[in-house]
């Protein structure tokens, strides 16, 4: 059994906004293993997200927590997540757990110049021990930067983010990210906003840190493709609710739930010209989601069953769970 | 070649220079350099345009639409040049030849105003015609993308989902039956499902509208799926140019070959490491081939002088020094 660094434990939070209740997580279990490579996938708006914030107990109004804990395992310590003050939470960030937020490309202050920010993730490294200099400080940055093959450190540094491109801006959040070694590293869409080549570029720089350093990586991606490369275990969603996770190759191999079924389908591959459908039918409003499986409206195999009960999230082989009433906990299924 | 027949779009070497920074101080950058090319074709044909991001897709798709002017060159649609769209009443015929479908719907519309009121004003505007007539203009518009008058009645932009406008951003775009719809990432903002119907969608009304489309896109596996013929743009310049198929059968510049070879692909894992440029901006400004610095097969004269797009003779053409003779080796010094 590997060894679990994560646990979310039956959590729901939800949105209180002027409109409704939006239950953008609702009822979430599922375990993060250490050192592993966790991919999410999911429609447009199904929470994956919020799902990350709260992983880094980012829980800002309206995003309120209506029931469940986070529990984090560091050697023999158990931390509950949901119920640290404001100040150790800070103390775990950057150190322990860090963050890309989705768009971080376009988050950076634009008008601090890198190494200033660069400073303040130092600064957070020396709490306790004795101060550097800002000429020792700028080595230490500059030579990190050198490692993780980035051009000319100490021009990058001092440059103002607005002045670099999206693909150089995100390389330097990867490596102020994975500056003091957290065990835990939360990406949301990395690349989305950026051509192949400097994606490919950045994904390979992530999976080399990763493999070398053996934190654990979560990160958000509507590429499939993507996930193929970087993930060794995928967690897909849909409104709200975790649909599927198992192992990468169980996924892509023998998909079980409708939705992961079609994600994986559905997008046209090079060399193959013959017309795909896409999926009929709107995506839901996580103001009210549909009775039953949220997946009902749209799902070609749905049965009577489907439209008036939740299906449970069941284990239906080694490692791999689904939510659909098509499978039985015996991993029996039934496409009827 | 027939010298009458007009092409749908003809470019003649079109440069769009900002200048970035001061006035005083600022330094120039030319977001697209001395482009030439043109589409022919016997039937509406779909054109992608692939490249790095900021290698000057959107600039381009903006300087056709009208939105901008360009610094020098020329640009023809169906014969007309539009440097001689002047007048408010030309401009609304131009507008009747090519229409614009944005990036992000939420930019296509006001939120202050309801949805079906601006599509019947577009219509009244751009053709004049009766209120009777705008008013199935309109309903047959949305009809051709799933929707209809009646369901978007009364509402407002935020009381539909991403994907609905999106569709209605697409149907706004047909009102007016145009020859051209310019399309710059209709699709990025829209998980898998909706994609895949957006991209069948553009299909129908190519095959039964003859309606031709520039579709600008990260994605080069919809590019594949959707397009005839398609352009590699880099920092500025068009690389390559010809039919779609061929193009990713066989990529003949040096720049559309790692393009491909960066596509994440399910089945397919990356093995080789990748260089990314840590030279972006100085690239726009090189003398000779801007691809030099980072080609496995450049040598010193492709940092010396810039290749031409050069014909290849089945319908593509490179601009890259390893497919040049020595005519026009000779022929590009010269020139400069
Ligand atoms: N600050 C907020 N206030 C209210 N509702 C929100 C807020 N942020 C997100 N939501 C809603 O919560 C739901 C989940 O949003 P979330 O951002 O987690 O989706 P996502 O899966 O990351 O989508 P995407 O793929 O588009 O990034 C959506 O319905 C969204 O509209
Ligand atoms: N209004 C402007 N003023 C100054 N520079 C501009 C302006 N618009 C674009 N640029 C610059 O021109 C270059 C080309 O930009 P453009 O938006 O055309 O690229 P793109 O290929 O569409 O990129 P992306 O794939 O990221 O959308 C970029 O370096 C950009 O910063
Ligand atoms: S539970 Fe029913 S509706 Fe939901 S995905 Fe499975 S078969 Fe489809
Ligand atoms: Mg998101
Ligand atoms: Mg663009």
């Amino acid at each position: 059994m590997p060894e679990k660094i994560l646990k979310v434990d039956n959590c729901r939070v939800y949105y209180f906004t002027s409109r409704g209740i939006n239950k953008a997580l609702d009822n979430i279990n599922f375990e993060i293993y250490k050192g592993e490579i966790l991919g999410i996938a999911g429609e447009s708006g199904c929470g994956k997200s919020t799902l990350i914030k709260s992983l880094y107990g980012m829980i800002l109004p309206p995003l309120k927590v209506v029931e469940g804990k986070i529990l984090l395992f560091d050697n023999n310590d158990t931390i509950d997540l949901f119920s640290l003050s404001d100040e150790s939470l800070r103390n775990l960030r950057w150190k322990y757990i860090s963050y890309m937020p989705q768009g971080s490309m376009n988050v950076m202050n634009p008008v601090v110049r890198i190494e200033e920010q660069f400073f303040e993730v130092l600064d957070k490294r020396t709490e306790g021990t004795k101060k550097i200099s800002k000429n020792q400080a700028r080595e230490i940055i500059s030579n990190y930067l050198r490692d993780m093959g980035l051009p000319s450190p100490s021009k990058l540094l001092k440059s103002y983010p607005h002045q670099l491109s999206g693909g150089m801006r995100q390389r330097v959040i990867l490596a102020m990210v994975t500056f003091l070694n957290p065990k835990i590293i939360l990406a949301d869409e990395p690349t989305t906003a950026l051509d192949v080549v400097v994606q490919k570029g950045i994904l390979m720089m992530m999976k080399k840190i990763q493999r070398e350093r053996k934190n654990t990586l979560i990160f958000v991606s509507h590429d499939m493709g993507v996930h193929y490369q970087m993930a060794d275990r995928l967690l897909i969603m849909y409104a709200g609710k975790i649909v599927e996770l198992g192992p990468k190759k169980a996924i892509f191999e023998n998909p079980l739930h409708p939705y992961t079924k079609f994600l994986i389908d559905s997008l046209p591959r090079i060399g193959e010209k013959e017309k795909r459908k896409g999926i009929s039918g709107e995506p839901p409003d996580l103001l009210s989601p549909p009775h039953g499986c949220r997946f009902h409206p749209r799902c070609p195999y749905k049965k009577k069953i489907c439209e008036d009960r939740e299906p449970k999230f069941i284990k239906v082989s080694d490692d791999h769970f689904v939510a659909c009433h098509l499978f039985s906990k015996k991993g029996e299924m039934n496409y009827g | 070649m027939d010298r009458n027949k007009t092409s749908l779009l003809k470019v003649e070497n079109l440069t769009k220079i900002f200048k970035i920074g001061g006035l005083v101080l600022g330094e120039k950058l030319t977001a697209v350099d001395n482009v030439s090319f043109q589409i022919e074709s016997d039937k509406p044909v779909i054109f992608s345009v692939i490249g790095e991001s900021g290698s000057g897709k959107t600039t381009l798709a903006r300087l056709i639409l009208k939105l901008i002017e360009p610094t020098n060159g020329k640009i023809f649609i169906n014969g007309l040049d539009i440097s001689r769209v002047k007048s408010k009443e030309d401009f609304l015929n131009f507008r009747r030849l090519v229409q614009p479908v944005f990036q992000d719907p939420y930019d296509s519309f006001n939120p202050m105003k309801k949805v079906d009121n601006y599509l019947l004003k577009t219509a009244l505007k751009i053709l004049k015609v009766s209120k009777r007539k705008a008013f199935s203009l309109v309903d047959d518009a949305l009809k051709s993308v799933g929707l209809s008058f009646e369901k978007i009645t009364g509402k407002f932009m935020n009381q539909f989902s991403g994907g609905e406008l999106q569709r209605i951003s697409i149907a706004r775009a047909l009102i007016p039956k145009p020859k051209l719809i310019v399309a710059d990432e209709p699709v990025s903002m829209v998980d898998a499902s909706i994609r895949m119907n957006i991209m069948n969608l553009f299909k129908e009304l190519n095959i039964n509208f003859g309606i031709n489309f520039i579709y600008i896109t990260h994605d080069l596996s919809t590019a594949y799926y959707l397009s005839d013929i398609m352009a590699i743009m880099y920092r500025g310049n068009i690389v390559e140019i010809g039919p779609s198929s061929l193009i990713f059968a066989d990529p003949l510049h040096p720049y559309t070959e790692l393009l491909l070879k960066s596509i994440p692909e399910v089945g397919k894992e990356w093995k080789e490491d990748i260089k990314l440029s840590g030279i972006e901006t100085e690239e726009y400004g090189f003398e000779g081939c801007k691809f030099y610095n980072r080609c496995p097969y450049a040598d010193e004269h492709c940092k010396k002088s810039r290749p031409i797009l050069i014909d290849k003779g089945d319908g593509r053409k490179v601009a890259c020094f390893k497919y040049d003779d020595n005519l026009s080796r000779a022929l590009s010094k010269s020139l400069k």
